[in-house]
């Protein structure tokens, strides 16, 4: 037998474990395609709070306009920041809108004309956009055929349902489609991250052990030969787990894969995978210990999920948990598919974090490994 | 085959060889014999070049060995100490997961671990994971994988520490075995009845130091009290102890279970001379037995030490 044979034939041996471990995901990942309400989405009222810096004529009109399907809140400008956003977060509210002291030069700019903080996983977010981005639009063109708007007027016909041309990011079925898959695809990333340190670690852990080694290192096998047919053995789990998650999540949402960067989503899971074999590479020349090598999978991967926004939405997270999350790889694999129409060129910079991530974690194995050699 | 010269190798402080020396002919049993922590295993890894050393030479058939002498390393076999077996997978695995270390083709290699099954008598067991092995078993499979590629060299680390007498007689025969068909064996053993009864050579080791060497009459040979005799006598007499000292070669005279042992230096006719010396002093024996010094006897000598098992 090839050393490449007996490493998948031991993951064979841990194929209830694996088993369960993608049941798992699968159930939540069902879980999550219920709660995301389906194809229809129905809008609702939605509970928000504005926070208006402006106080212009432009601001109040947009306030009333709000109000006018919505619960709006105006609340002071003073009033706790954080406290708002935990709000969000327990779901009390729906979103939180500042509309910003310089209103009228960023529209006059083009730039974003308000600031939407809202759970970005939740469908509501998809509607504030909406809605937001309705009532500028129809500003932006009134104020380009008239050089005076008259807001209430302009209010007036937005309730009366004037049909407004959305911009095509904003289309509501596949952002809907694309809000799920990369939900899925993140939740993914860190299961894979978590499955592939337990059950990678525990099979290498056994050929990481001295005795072993030692057995091995005084056979004639070349060391590039043991580690080619190492390191393409654990590359072949890995694909098949990234091609059975990604085959999973398209299966669960056939016929709604419309807007959805898929190659992409398939790039960022290869590439979170290549990270975590590289993470266990390094902890693989640490320790053969496997109760220590569960113990950092599980700090790991959730801790990298949790500051990565994939367990809780960044936005809601303080400053410094924001800028954190911008040094953690996982970050930037949710960063490769970040939006529907994402290009390459987008896609590349997230992308080059992530592999010099890994490599990094090579030459730190590497060199782990060596200092373990030149000890004896 | 091996030659093995000057070689020192520390740990930080500690000295594990002290330009330690030796050399194997092809077809020999070459026992490595001293207690726990004299540096065998530590002068098999150096031989394996699992480690580096400090000072010194070591040839393998004929080549200085190296961690990428490769074609060095295809001829030999190791059996380690420690058990260096996969848990997770079963006896006919592991055997061919080693064996395919060294031999790439399939048919030839499914041949020759079912003839490594067949050497440790693990048939019944092949399927089984070590988990499900006795200790002796678990030894055998060890040494099931490193020999199962047929290696013209073999290394065997103490392959019998913690085995029941019925495992421990099975291996020992298959050593033999494995001998008659031409085999070299670097033996490694704090047992000494154990290398007395396979070796054809031994070393003796001590804090790494190569103290004596030769086959079990070689070593005899090289050390004075050669010869004991046990006698039991009819009375107890204050006197016999002073009386026996006054004979020739005697060098001293100690008690056990309630008998005189009376130890010579190396001579022809100690036990004629004594008997004659008995009867002219009217000493009336109830038992005579005469013992040749075994190698426990010989490490004490050389060393000072008492080697247990
Ligand atoms: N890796 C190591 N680091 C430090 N000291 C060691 C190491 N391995 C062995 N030793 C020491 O070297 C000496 C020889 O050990 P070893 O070769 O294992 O003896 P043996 O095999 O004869 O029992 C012992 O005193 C042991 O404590
Ligand atoms: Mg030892």
């Amino acid at each position: 037998m090839t050393v490449f044979k007996s490493i998948l034939l031991h993951f064979w041996k841990y194929k209830y474990l694996m088993l369960i471990f993608l049941t798992a995901f699968f159930i939540f990942a069902f879980g999550f395609s219920q709660n995301s309400g389906g194809q229809a989405y129905e809008s609702e009222a939605l509970d928000l709070k504005v926070i208006d810096q402006s106080r212009s004529e432009i601001s109040r009109g947009f306030i009333d306009y709000l109000s006018s399907d919505n619960t709006v809140e105006v609340v002071d400008d003073s009033t706790d920041f954080g406290a708002l956003e935990e709000e969000i977060f327990l779901g009390i509210s729906d979103g939180i809108i500042r509309i910003p002291s310089n209103l009228e030069e960023r529209l006059a700019d083009a730039a974003p004309a308000v600031e939407v903080i809202s759970d970005q996983r939740g469908m509501a977010h998809l509607q504030i956009e909406n809605v937001v981005n309705r009532y500028f639009i129809f500003l932006d063109a009134e104020q380009s055929t008239s050089s005076e708007v008259d807001i209430e007027q302009m209010n007036a016909l937005l309730a009366d349902g004037v049909p407004v041309e959305l911009h095509e990011s904003v289309d509501v079925a596949s952002q809907n489609n694309f809000s799920y898959m990369s939900t899925f695809i993140s939740f993914a990333g860190y299961w894979i991250m978590l499955f592939l340190l337990i059950i990678v670690g525990n099979v290498m852990s056994e050929f990481n052990t001295t005795e072993l080694r030692q057995r091995i290192d005084v056979s004639p096998m070349p060391t590039r030969t043991l580690m080619v047919q190492m390191i393409s053995a654990q590359t072949v789990i890995g694909l098949f787990v990234v091609c059975f998650m990604l085959y999973g999540g398209i299966m669960l949402r056939a016929g709604h894969l419309e807007g959805i960067p898929l190659v992409k989503m398939f790039v960022a899971l290869v590439l979170i995978t290549s990270f975590t074999l590289s993470i266990h590479y390094v902890i693989g020349a640490l320790t053969t210990n496997k109760f220590i090598i569960n113990g950092l999978a599980n700090f790991l991967a959730i801790g990298m999920a949790f500051m990565s926004g994939i367990m809780v939405p960044l936005e809601i997270m303080g400053e410094t948990a924001q800028n954190i999350a911008h040094y953690l790889p996982l970050y930037h694999f949710t960063q490769i598919y970040a939006e529907p129409d994402i290009s390459w060129t987008d896609s590349s910079f997230p992308i080059l974090i992530v592999v010099l991530y890994t490599a990094a974690f090579l030459i730190i194995g590497m060199i782990l490994e060596n200092k373990k050699k030149i000890a004896s | 085959m091996i030659r093995m010269e000057n070689v020192v190798k520390r740990y930080n402080e500690l000295i594990a060889l002290d330009h330690f020396s030796f050399a194997a002919k092809e077809g020999e049993i070459i026992g490595l014999l001293g207690p726990n922590g004299c540096g065998k295993t530590t002068a098999i890894n150096c031989m394996l070049s699992l480690l580096t050393f400090d000072k010194g030479e070591i040839e393998i058939f004929g080549q200085q060995v190296h961690p990428n002498n490769n074609a060095v390393k295809s001829r030999i076999g190791i059996v380690p100490q420690e058990l260096a077996i996969f848990d997770k997978l079963n006896v006919y695995e592991n055997i061919d997961f080693y064996c395919g270390l060294y031999v790439t083709d399939r048919k030839k290699r499914k041949a020759l671990v079912e003839e490594a099954i067949e050497f440790v008598d693990l048939g019944k067991y092949r399927k089984f994971v070590p988990k499900k092995l006795s200790g002796g078993l678990k030894r055998r499979l060890n040494i099931a994988c490193g020999i199962a590629h047929k290696p013209a060299l073999l290394f065997m680390d103490e392959p019998t520490v913690a085995v029941d007498a019925q495992s421990r007689n099975f291996i020992l025969e298959g050593i033999r075995k494995m001998k008659a068909q031409g085999t070299t064996i670097i033996y490694t053993t704090h047992y000494l009845e154990e290398a007395e009864q396979l070796c054809d050579r031994m070393v003796i080791m001590d804090s790494g130091r190569n103290i004596a060497s030769g086959t079990v009459h070689e070593l005899q040979n090289t050390i004075s009290t050669q010869e004991r005799i046990e006698v039991g006598f009819i009375t107890e007499d204050q006197t016999i102890e002073a009386q026996l000292e006054e004979l020739p070669h005697v060098v001293k005279v100690t008690k056990r279970n309630g008998n005189y042992l009376i130890h010579f230096e190396k001579q022809e006719n100690n036990l004629p001379d004594l008997i004659k010396f008995m009867e002219s002093r009217g000493m009336s024996y109830t038992e005579l037995s005469s013992e040749r010094s075994t190698l426990s006897d010989i490490f004490l000598e050389l060393t000072g030490k008492e080697l247990r098992d």
